[in-house]
């Protein structure tokens, strides 16, 4: 048998488009890097993470619930939620109070995101309005339990979240969360599952897949990367805000279409998400260096969404 | 027709022995590895297998045959758990099981190949074959080595070689047909269900699969295979069950039946009186609408070539999927055509997309009508006045009062059994959602109207009719085109009956010779008139 080497068609074929992904990635890194003498600082670096790391774990969310095909709104719901949760829960003079918070915000986000996907799944509703409903639901709950920003977090807790071990902590919980995300989609028989939904539910379902369960998982895994979110945000803003999640859930999705995954399911990569994710914080980064008004953010945000979708439409249509 | 009456006899014979419990075994006392007794199904009140039994032995190959809606996927579908039944029992090995989903049948040991493919396009083969079979190392992950170990197995035991890395939407069908059988395969199952596995294979595939066939069963496992190929299934068949119309016939010897007897127990069916008489001759050198080398870029349409006479009613037989519906939806303009050329009362015309197509007054009435029909959710009057709102306009407003006279005029004149225009048409009976497709059309006044299926799912009160429109329609010098996979309403309707095979006209019909053998032979390629058909 000859040895593969990665430039062998299946190879690319595979992962050409992640690459691809990850040199415009590069190249805007280098682009920024001639603006900002101090881009490739380590303290930079450090920050341009911690600064992501929500997005991150809802963008890796996302991308499972658009790798069957699905889309969830109410991502952003179920951070703010996470967040003020965390932080009402927090009692920030014991010694051990931040382990009762953090394990309820983490079961909360389960609980979230199992609500979407049950009434997705056996409701047999659309994921997009089945989501927006929800959305109103997390966020009105999270303004019932915390009208106003405030709140304080366990201090030694945030401090070893977002600096801890030499500030590499965040760097090692975003390497694991990856890791078994990945492994999950595109090592293991749950993740051919899923894309084979995203690809055709009628041929999965005929194959013998529990359609429902899988789906029922995609959107469970989802709802608890977003508590994950919102604990790190907690920690990383030291407070709560009940409307903070407002823009993850299209960041998020915008992120997912940026890093390649289709948005009509089955094809696509995590690893492809996290560059998504970075090149939306380090254009925005970019917009912040160049005193750009913050609302053109958001302009330029939508129209990299469009960007990245038409790309994909053009990509399906050579294909 | 001559000896339709003999046929319908053994056929309705077939049909009470199995109605009284009896069911046909060679071999008695051994237990048969599959039993189906009694089984009923309906979707949406249309009766789709009624009280049908049937029985398989353990290595054998057993065919099931009947003509298209005889209910072969049906009960195949049900066996493999992606259709439930609403009564009746399964026995397997002895055992009387219900099979709830797919999980299950295949738990079983059941496997189904089915009509239309179960590949994820967006997969590699590999992925395809093993999906939801894949063996895991230690910690979860899937064991690559043991995939590319066990699909070579599998590749080189049955001959047959297909790239596993590459992504199934790049193969051709035939291949990703080979790729759907290995997947069945990997799962090792006792009972493999091939559903017209060879429509889309060429001769040197079919010769794989036939191997395939022969070397499975002579590992003692037992196939069912749906096919229309008569030569297919005396190569293959050890026994052949033949359905009809939602109903069992009976059960054969592959070895002690003929071809003549397999096709009278495939068409034989009760002749109810159910066609009205035409109200006019067609007049033979009157042409009314006539295309010309129609031709696609699929090969679903190969130089079609026909004409329409004035008064007559022409039908379109052959088995599905022979470009029939491709046909019809090309002249109405929903399909794309590579060259050929319509003409409608002698006029060129084009039909680039369905408004032109309507323009040049030719009107579809689609076989499927909840989707493509009509707007199920809105009312009667919306469903028939949208396709001639333009003709009723005050200003830039629609006329109200012009349009309820319309309406109303619609209604009577195809006698739709409406309580309320303003009710949603879902409302209606079938036979009655069909008559306002039909009126729908007819209100932009066609020239030429093409009939897709159109009595499928409707009873025969609607359906009779409906004939009686159709023969009107006629009468009043409209061409009048019916496709239908109904033998008797081919039979009973047309004046001139041309049938496909494979993309082609194989042959054009007189009204005289029309019998239902006739059409079957040449509906399964067996004969052709071409010389008659181009002209």
């Amino acid at each position: 048998m000859k040895k593969k080497n990665v430039f062998d068609s299946n190879f690319f074929q595979k992962h050409g488009h992640t690459m691809i992904i990850y040199g415009f990635l590069f190249a805007l890194m280098l682009f920024v890097s001639l603006f900002n003498e101090s881009f490739f600082t380590l303290g930079n670096l450090k920050n341009l993470l911690r600064s992501s790391m929500p997005l991150l774990m809802v963008g890796l969310g996302q991308t499972l619930i658009i790798l069957t095909g699905g889309i969830d709104l109410s991502l952003g719901g179920i951070v703010a939620l996470g967040n003020v949760v965390c932080v009402t829960l927090m009692d920030p003079d014991s010694p051990a109070g931040f382990l009762m918070p953090v394990a309820v915000t983490l079961l909360m986000g389960l609980a979230c995101g199992a609500c979407n996907g049950l009434m997705i799944t056996k409701g047999r509703l659309a994921p997009i309005i089945v989501t927006i409903a929800t959305t109103a639901v997390f966020d009105g709950l999270a303004l019932l339990i915390m009208p106003k920003p405030g709140g304080s977090v366990h201090r030694a807790f945030a401090r070893a979240m977002t600096r801890g071990l030499g500030g590499a902590a965040p760097l090692l919980l975003f390497l694991v969360v990856l890791f078994l995300i990945r492994r999950l989609t595109n090592h293991m028989p749950y993740g051919k599952a899923l894309r084979a939904i995203g690809g055709s539910e009628n041929a999965a379902y005929s194959t013998g897949i529990r359609v429902e369960r899988v789906k029922l998982l995609a959107y469970t895994l989802a709802g608890l990367l977003c508590a994950i979110a919102g604990i790190f945000l907690s920690a990383q803003i030291n407070s709560a805000d009940a409307t903070i999640g407002k823009n993850y859930a299209m960041n998020a999705i915008t992120a997912t279409v940026v890093g390649g995954t289709a948005m009509t399911g089955a094809v696509g990569d995590p690893l492809g998400t996290v560059a998504g994710v970075f090149i939306i914080a380090i254009i925005n980064n970019m917009l912040n260096l160049f005193g750009v008004s913050s609302f053109y953010q958001f302009v330029c945000q939508g129209l990299i969404l469009i960007v990245a979708l038409s790309f994909s439409a053009l990509r399906k249509k050579h294909s | 027709m001559r000896n339709l009456d003999g046929y319908l006899r053994s056929a309705r014979n077939g049909a009470e022995i199995i109605k009284g419990g009896y069911i046909l075994s060679d071999n008695k006392g051994k237990e048969p590895l599959l039993k189906m007794e009694n089984i009923t199904k309906r979707f949406a009140g249309i009766t789709a297998l009624d009280q049908v039994s049937f029985s398989c032995e353990k290595g054998e190959v057993h065919i099931l045959a009947g003509e298209n809606g005889a209910g072969k996927s049906t009960i195949l579908k049900i066996l493999s758990g992606i259709h439930q039944a609403d009564s009746g029992e399964i026995t397997w090995k002895g055992q009387k099981v219900t099979i709830k989903d797919p999980q299950q049948s295949q738990k079983l040991g059941i496997a189904m190949v089915y009509q239309e493919l179960t590949l994820v396009g967006e997969m590699t083969v590999a992925e395809n074959i093993f999906l939801n079979q894949e063996p895991t190392k230690p910690f979860g992950g899937i064991n690559q080595k043991e995939i590319k170990r066990r699909i070579q197995e599998i590749m080189d035991r049955y001959g047959i070689h297909i790239d596993p890395d590459v992504i199934v939407n790049t193969l051709p069908v035939a291949q990703q047909q080979m790729a759907e059988i290995l997947k069945i395969l990997i799962r090792d199952p006792e009972l493999i269900i091939l559903d017209e596995p060879t429509s889309a294979l060429a001769k040197k595939e079919v010769e794989q699969l036939y191997a395939i066939v022969r070397n499975l069963t002579a590992m003692g496992k037992t196939i069912i295979f749906i096919s229309h190929r008569l030569e297919e299934l005396f190569a293959l068949g050890d026994r052949i069950t033949v359905f009809k119309d939602g109903h069992y016939v009976g059960t054969r010897k592959m070895k002690e039946i003929d071809e003549e007897e397999l096709i009278r127990m495939m068409v034989g069916r009760s002749l109810e009186n159910i066609f009205p008489p035409a109200l006019c001759a067609p007049e033979p050198d009157k042409i009314i609408f006539e295309v010309s080398d129609l031709t696609d870029s699929e090969g679903k349409l190969n130089h079609i070539s026909f004409q329409v006479q004035k008064g007559e009613v022409l039908g379109i037989a052959g088995l599905q999927g022979h470009g029939q519906s491709e046909l019809l939806n090309a002249i109405s303009g929903l399909y794309n055509l590579t060259g050929g050329k319509v003409m409608v009362n002698g006029q060129k015309v084009t039909v680039k997309n369905a408004g032109q197509a309507i323009a040049n007054g030719i009107a579809l009435v689609p076989a499927d009508r909840k989707n493509q029909g009509l707007m199920l959710e809105l009312s009667n009057r919306h469903n028939l006045a949208v396709s001639s709102m333009k003709k009723r306009m005050k200003g830039p407003f629609i006329d109200k009062k012009a349009e309820s006279s319309f309406v109303e005029d619609m209604v009577k004149r195809l006698a739709i059994k409406i309580g309320n225009v303003e009710l949603p048409v879902s409302s209606l009976s079938g036979g009655n959602q069909q008559k306002v497709v039909l009126g729908k059309e007819l209100a932009t006044e066609p020239k030429v109207i093409l009939f897709d299926e159109p009595t499928r799912g409707i009873d025969v009160e609607a359906k009779r009719e409906f004939y009686t429109i159709m023969h009107q329609l006629a009468a009043d010098g409209v061409a009048v085109i019916m496709n239908s996979s109904d033998m008797m309403e081919i039979i009973g309707m047309s004046d001139r009956v041309m049938v496909m095979y494979e993309g082609r006209i194989t042959g054009i019909l007189k009204k005289e010779e029309l019998n239902e053998e006739l059409i079957m032979q040449y509906a399964m390629g067996l004969q052709k008139n071409e010389e008659e058909a181009g002209a």
